[in-house]
């Protein structure tokens, strides 16, 4: 039965045209899937090296002070440490507002960011000059959430903020990065005020795509002066191709 | 409102309110105790629980936990309760409604007929006194049955929501993926894509594949794409062929604004899919989850799963052809590990039936949660058991866009298999007539997806 259908293999990475032995799947695929977890679960742990984003960056930290604390206290990974909280206002009492700030975190994936966010920042701060935008210093954030990029911004009275974070891992891609992007960001903003773009890896959106989509997505709010679900972007075509399998 | 006590022979516990016995009677669970609102000690709970089995009904209905002029689903909640309805057990305490509904002359008659007049509030309630074969128990006892195309929820039968998510949407993917999944005989209760991006031109993109797919093989089940919801109207106004109209929704007024929804928000995308005339009746698809409302900062200090409760309860007044909890989905800071997300699973789909909805349930964990597939198998098979309407369909329990694990095609071949169950009955004719047609799905992919041309 395997046989005749794993002609659909060709078309997707997701697993289908398993075969099967009674209801279950052959031993093999039944391992694969146990060593994927396996990884899956490891990445879950690793930390955050700093050495391995090219593009200069700022670090801070959140209230927590291990990966443990960080799984367990959503609210400690969205606000900033003290230290680093000095450390920003500092930084940015020397520079003028921004039109953006992008915010790298490593979230649920360290390895995501490790992986696929130096392409992004490239292009993205590329994009960013090109269309006569702002962009403020590029943060690198250690055991942050989605609304740590909100804290961050106010701090730097930045018109919007680019949260380029470590999605939770998956089996077939523990190295995905997501973007939430908000516009006028400051503590207290609900997810229905931010846009998403999600799968930014080897197999998902590219690096350089995802930058792009980014920048006309910060392009629009600005415009419009909103983000959210308020704000629908219709992204030209050429920027969400899907990378070759 | 009343303080509740508990005295004990060396110790005398005061709770200050309802919300405050609801909380600590809970079952524990890091969400509770993130919220801050979980007993302090296994003492503590159990003495909750001893004075919310001594609690009268009627009580729930003197003041809400959550105040009627500053909630929407609260007002929605006791305007739509039915006194009537009621009356039966207005005599009951908490814990005497344990035993009523347990009764053997307690059926799924009896329980259809207070269905109307309980509040979740009284629902949650009395899962907090139960074991898990409790919530098994008297969840089976319910059938509710929901009709578009297929039929699902009735005795005997078990339906699934086929979900051939994509990282990039990549409509030939998802074609493979639903051609695969259908010939395990899934994809009863919806075939249901979440898409990757927000954008209205993918999402209507989506829409047609599925419509045309399922027009072209007439295949007895309804589709779904689960943007957000203002993006299905537009859709809809677009003439996009929409069948179920989806949103996630949540037990507080805070969590679904949060979502970009509401009820007069949610009244319009109904009435949207309705005058389509694919359905006839019920055309909403909803997903909920313990956790969601804290997560939100929408909580108002009221337990996790008291407040999934009341998200069965907003749901109810839209009369929807599917609702699952997510149950695993959010995380191990809102459900730490399997016990935790075996007994919410078990919880909410007893809470859902009680309340009249048509119950399933995306039996699922994240990697950061501590659980495996093993555990999942325990659910799968437990809330079989239970009755439970439907489940997901993902390839390999895998999915590749969302990055979670749910349940398999072959897990759904699995408990079927273990427990008798069959597919929806119009499903099961067209699978039927697929194979007498000399294997006719398998042509259906050839020529829908030609060999070696991605």
């Amino acid at each position: 039965m395997s046989n005749d259908w794993s002609f659909l293999k060709n078309f997707t990475h997701a697993r289908i045209a398993l075969g099967r032995h009674g209801n279950a799947v052959p031993t093999k695929e039944l391992l694969n899937f146990r060593l994927a977890h396996s990884r899956a679960r490891d990445s879950v742990w690793q930390e955050l090296d700093e050495n391995k984003i090219t593009h200069q960056a700022f670090v801070i930290q959140s209230e927590c002070s291990s990966k443990k604390e960080f799984l367990l206290n959503p609210d400690k990974g969205r606000k900033l440490s003290q230290a680093s909280k000095e450390e920003l206002q500092k930084l940015a009492s020397r520079g003028e507002p921004s039109d953006c700030l992008l915010v790298l975190a490593d979230g649920l994936s360290a390895k995501a960011l490790h992986t696929n966010a130096n392409g992004f920042v490239k292009e993205f701060v590329q994009e960013m000059k090109m269309s006569g935008l702002r962009l403020g210093p590029v943060l690198l954030a250690k055991y942050a959430r989605v609304a740590l990029g909100d804290i961050v911004a106010e701090i730097f009275q930045a018109r919007s903020v680019v949260m380029l974070i470590g999605e939770r891992p998956g089996l077939a891609s523990s190295d995905s990065l997501g973007v939430y992007f908000t516009y006028l960001p400051k503590p207290g903003k609900s997810d229905s005020e931010r846009n998403c773009i999600s799968n930014i890896h080897s197999r998902g959106l590219s690096s350089e795509g995802a930058a792009k989509m980014t920048s006309y997505l910060v392009q629009q709010a600005l415009k419009l002066k909103l983000s959210g679900v308020d704000l629908k972007v219709e992204y030209p075509s050429e920027y969400t191709r899907i990378l070759p399998l | 409102m009343a303080a509740y006590r508990t005295t004990l022979s060396h110790r005398n516990y005061v709770f200050q309110n309802l919300g405050d016995v609801l909380a600590k009677a809970s079952p524990l669970r890091s969400g509770d105790v993130l919220a801050g609102v979980a007993a302090q000690s296994e003492e503590e709970r159990v003495a909750s629980q001893l004075a919310l089995s001594e609690i009268p009904l009627k009580d729930f209905l003197k003041s809400p936990l959550i105040p009627y002029e500053n909630d929407e689903v609260t007002r929605i909640l006791y305007d739509s309760w039915d006194e009537e309805a009621f009356h039966t057990i207005s005599h009951l305490t908490v814990g005497e409604f344990r035993e009523f509904l347990l009764d053997q002359k307690t059926n799924h008659d009896t329980i259809r007929k207070i269905s109307p007049g309980l509040i979740p509030e009284m629902v949650a309630g009395v899962s907090k006194l139960m074991r898990n074969q409790d919530l098994i128990s008297v969840a089976r006892k319910v059938e509710v049955i929901t009709k578009f195309r297929s039929t699902v929820g009735k005795k005997g039968h078990l339906s699934v929501r086929l979900q051939p998510n994509h990282p990039t949407d990549d409509l030939k993917a998802i074609m493979a993926v639903i051609l695969d999944g259908l010939s395990y005989g899934c994809g009863d209760a919806v075939i249901g894509i979440n898409p990757a991006t927000d954008s209205l031109e993918r999402m209507t993109e989506l829409q047609k594949l599925l419509s045309h797919l399922i027009e072209s093989l007439s295949i007895p089940t309804q589709s779904c794409v689960l943007g957000h919801v203002t993006h299905q109207i537009k859709a809809i106004e677009g003439g996009s062929p929409v069948d179920l109209v989806f949103q996630s929704i949540a037990g507080t007024q805070l969590t679904n604004e949060s979502f970009g929804v509401n009820a007069q928000i949610l009244q319009e995308a109904q009435e949207a899919a309705l005058s389509l005339k694919r359905g006839e009746r019920e055309v909403m698809y909803f997903e909920t989850g313990q956790g969601s409302c804290l997560s939100a900062q929408g909580h108002w200090r009221i337990d996790q799963q008291t407040l999934e409760a009341r998200a069965y309860g907003f749901a109810r007044v839209f009369h929807p052809f599917l609702i699952n909890s997510v149950v695993g989905f959010i995380g191990p800071e809102y459900l730490y590990d399997s016990k935790q997300i075996i007994r919410a699973g078990l919880e909410d789909h007893f809470c859902g039936k009680l309340l009249g909805l048509p119950m399933g349930c995306d039996v699922c964990y994240t990697n950061h949660a501590e659980a495996d597939q093993d555990d999942m198998d325990n659910l799968l098979t437990l809330l079989g058991v239970a009755g439970c309407n439907y489940f997901m369909g993902v390839p390999g329990a895998d999915d590749i866009m969302l990055n979670y694990q749910s349940t398999s095609f072959h897990d759904a071949c699995y408990v079927r298999d273990a427990l008798g169950l069959k597919p929806s009955p119009e499903f099961e004719l067209w699978l039927e007539k697929m194979k007498s047609e000399n294997n006719g799905l398998l042509k259906a992919a050839s020529r829908l997806l030609p060999k070696g041309s991605p």
